[in-house]
């Protein structure tokens, strides 16, 4: 989730508060195919793909173009993302309904983990392996296309220097639109994955965004790799820290789970503004071999 | 002709019009404390509920507790016994004028000491941050808060929320007019001291701030202390809302508090109004108010149609609004205007007082009057 909410922001420089629209998107496809036609979450995931991809793209061609060709300030991107937010929550909300009522699914406004779907290994659920699988295929993709194809290279001139792009040939409006897919598709994969562990309903992105965002601004917001990261690290410090309290501290604990992400993005704005990547990694090594 | 068919559908016409007014003079509060920050200071403020919220939540906690102990009512107030205490507390406030209105005063100064606290910590950020880290903060803030009210039992017993006894109980069936009149009262202060807070000089430093900061620096003004003054006052004025609220609807529960009705609906009537103009802001309330208000007086009879609930159809209309707006017309109904001077006449009065002040004698010349 981070990492495809970094994508959308180094591309147009704006942090997307409807990114958990996509999300939920994607959560949703894989629920409604699984409840009405039966298809495991996982068939289902190049569907779910498709549509956060082509909802980004929509969000990105309806929206942020036209307002940022007109110069719209930065807030106002920001509004208009959370703008669109709250669309999704309305045609979500319609959804799940209709779901609901039409469909005879009686669990679409509020659904636990689909742990029926998924398959066990080793007494474990699947999905315990497989985020972590996808996360790294996905990392190790992202990887080789833009560091071994023209398209990466001509990617990584226009969230440079947008306009020296330009100059040289590159279409960098090519460009937006494939990085907002990617994002879209990332995004909805996550929200497939995020339905296997804890289920879903139709405003769960706005819950999503504390963590989402907390892992972005860990990763410095301008990096891919900082964003897998900072969403390890901010995805298992709410594991861990919420299993551990609960163990040592009370019950409790859990209910604060959000708190966490929260801390962490409070933390990473005061003492390291540009997230783990903007660290001289190797400055610091060298300075204890000493 | 159009008029009375727009109105055609409304069949409870007291309770319509006096919600109208009750909604509309809150969200003035609301939206006039967001323009002082977002549209003359600068401070894209994302997390309003936050304030809305404290200044809501612990002013309802504070008010029961109060009136429980002035009253003499003993009881787990927060707790269990809470509805039965309130509507114990409003029958013995129902004769007790005086003990009313010290409560009122009560809650209202809680609602806005915990906003202008909730403010003070907001400062640490805002005068730091960037706008868009600054906005994913407190937007992060605002949901974690609920979900701490939520949790924490003791402010306002978690996800079950608390009643309030009723202050306006001796007002007999015209309590919640009180109370709407109160809101009112309070919308009217505001409103006015918006409007000469921005054509006093602090609100031409605000504008020079937001428009040029390295300059307003460069002419000595320390923007620090300006932008954290006025976030400030925003805050005390939405945590003041806040109180008013909880008084008004004599209960207080975190569900209440999301962040679509309480931080995206005043940035849609500030950006639709008009940013930095406060009359277009009053204006901008008004029409989302109103249309509010009439599918909220209406949609039941959309309610047998649709296989859905009309609220998502809310969310999607507001939404798609507020992107319109941005699009068609980003200035807003009443865009902001050029900043009020003083009359010619003024200022020539005021040019010949100094004149003769100048050729009084006794009085050391300028030096203008040498030069001439």
């Amino acid at each position: 989730m981070s990492v495809s909410l970094t994508l959308t922001y180094i591309t147009t420089k704006v942090p997307n508060f409807a990114q958990g629209a996509l999300v939920t998107a994607g959560l949703y496809t894989g629920f409604a195919l699984l409840s009405i036609n039966k298809i495991n979450p996982y068939e289902s995931m190049p569907l779910s793909f498709l549509v956060g991809g082509f909802i980004a793209i929509g969000i990105y061609l309806a929206v942020l173009r036209p307002l940022s060709r007109k110069g719209a300030s930065i807030i106002s991107l920001m509004i208009a993302t959370l703008a669109v937010d709250i669309v999704f929550i309305g045609i979500f909300g319609i959804y799940s309904d209709y779901l609901y009522q039409a469909k005879e699914v009686y669990d679409a406004k509020q659904f636990y983990a689909l742990t029926g779907a998924d398959f066990r290994l080793f007494g474990v659920n699947g999905v315990v392996y497989a985020a972590p699988t996808a996360l790294a295929l996905i990392t190790v993709i992202l990887y080789l296309v833009l560091t071994r194809t023209r398209f990466g290279l001509a990617m990584r001139a226009t969230v440079e220097n947008s306009n020296l792009a330009k100059v040289v040939g590159v279409r960098t409006e090519v460009v937006y639109v494939v990085s907002w897919f990617i994002a879209g598709g990332v995004a909805a994969i996550a929200g497939v994955f995020y339905s296997f562990w804890l289920g879903g309903e139709p405003d769960i992105g706005s819950i999503l965004l504390i963590s989402m965002f907390a892992g972005s601004i860990l990763g410095g917001l301008k990096s891919i790799y900082g964003a897998v990261v900072g969403g390890l690290v901010v995805g298992g410090g709410e594991i861990l820290v919420t299993t551990l309290g609960a163990q040592y501290i009370g019950s409790w604990v859990t209910a604060y789970e959000p708190g966490i992400p929260l801390l962490i993005m409070v933390v990473t704005l005061l003492a390291l503004p540009g997230g783990i990547t903007s660290l001289d990694w190797r400055r610091l090594l060298l300075r204890r071999r000493k | 002709m159009l008029l009375p068919l727009v109105f055609l559908g409304i069949t409870n016409w007291n309770s319509f019009l006096s919600g109208l007014l009750a909604f509309f003079a809150l969200y003035l509060i609301i939206c006039i404390s967001l323009n002082l920050e977002m549209g003359y200071a600068g401070i894209p403020n994302f997390g309003k509920v936050l304030y809305f919220m404290g200044g809501a939540a612990f002013s309802g906690s504070v008010a029961i507790r109060a009136a429980a102990w002035i009253m003499h009512v003993p009881g787990d107030t927060v707790g269990l016994d809470n509805f039965l205490i309130a509507g114990k507390l409003t029958l013995m406030l129902r004769s007790d004028i005086p003990a009313s209105v010290a409560l009122i005063a009560i809650t209202i100064a809680i609602g806005g000491l915990v906003g202008g606290i909730l403010g003070y910590i907001s400062i640490f950020p805002a005068i730091r941050l960037r706008e868009d880290y600054l906005a994913m903060l407190l937007l992060g803030s605002a949901a974690f808060f609920q979900i701490f009210l939520s949790n924490y039992t003791p402010i306002i017993n978690g996800t079950l929320g608390i009643g309030i006894p009723n202050f306006f109980a001796w007002a007999g069936s015209y309590s919640t007019i009180g109370a709407t009149l109160l809101i009112a009262a309070f919308a009217l202060v505001v409103y006015v001291y918006a409007e000469r807070l921005v054509r006093s000089p602090l609100g031409r430093t605000l504008r020079a701030l937001r428009d040029n900061e390295p300059a307003a620096e460069a002419l000595g003004k320390d923007t620090v202390a300006i932008r954290r003054n006025v976030l400030i006052i925003a805050s005390v004025i939405t945590g003041v809302a806040g109180a008013l609220y909880t008084i008004y609807t004599g209960d207080t529960n975190p569900a209440i508090y999301d962040r679509v009705t309480w931080t995206f609906w005043p940035w849609l009537i500030v950006i639709m109004g008009g940013v930095a103009s406060n009359s277009g802001v009053a204006i901008g309330t008004f029409v989302f108010i109103f249309l509010l208000q009439y599918i909220d007086a209406t949609k039941f009879y959309l309610q047998d149609v649709l296989p859905f609930d009309v609220t998502w159809l809310e969310y999607l209309l507001f939404g798609s609004l507020l992107i319109v707006v941005l699009l068609v017309r980003p200035q807003g109904i009443l865009p902001e205007k050029p900043s009020h001077t003083l009359s010619r006449s003024r200022i020539s009065t005021i040019i010949g007082e100094a004149d003769d002040r100048d050729e009084r004698p006794g009085t050391t010349p300028g030096e203008d009057g040498q030069a001439e």
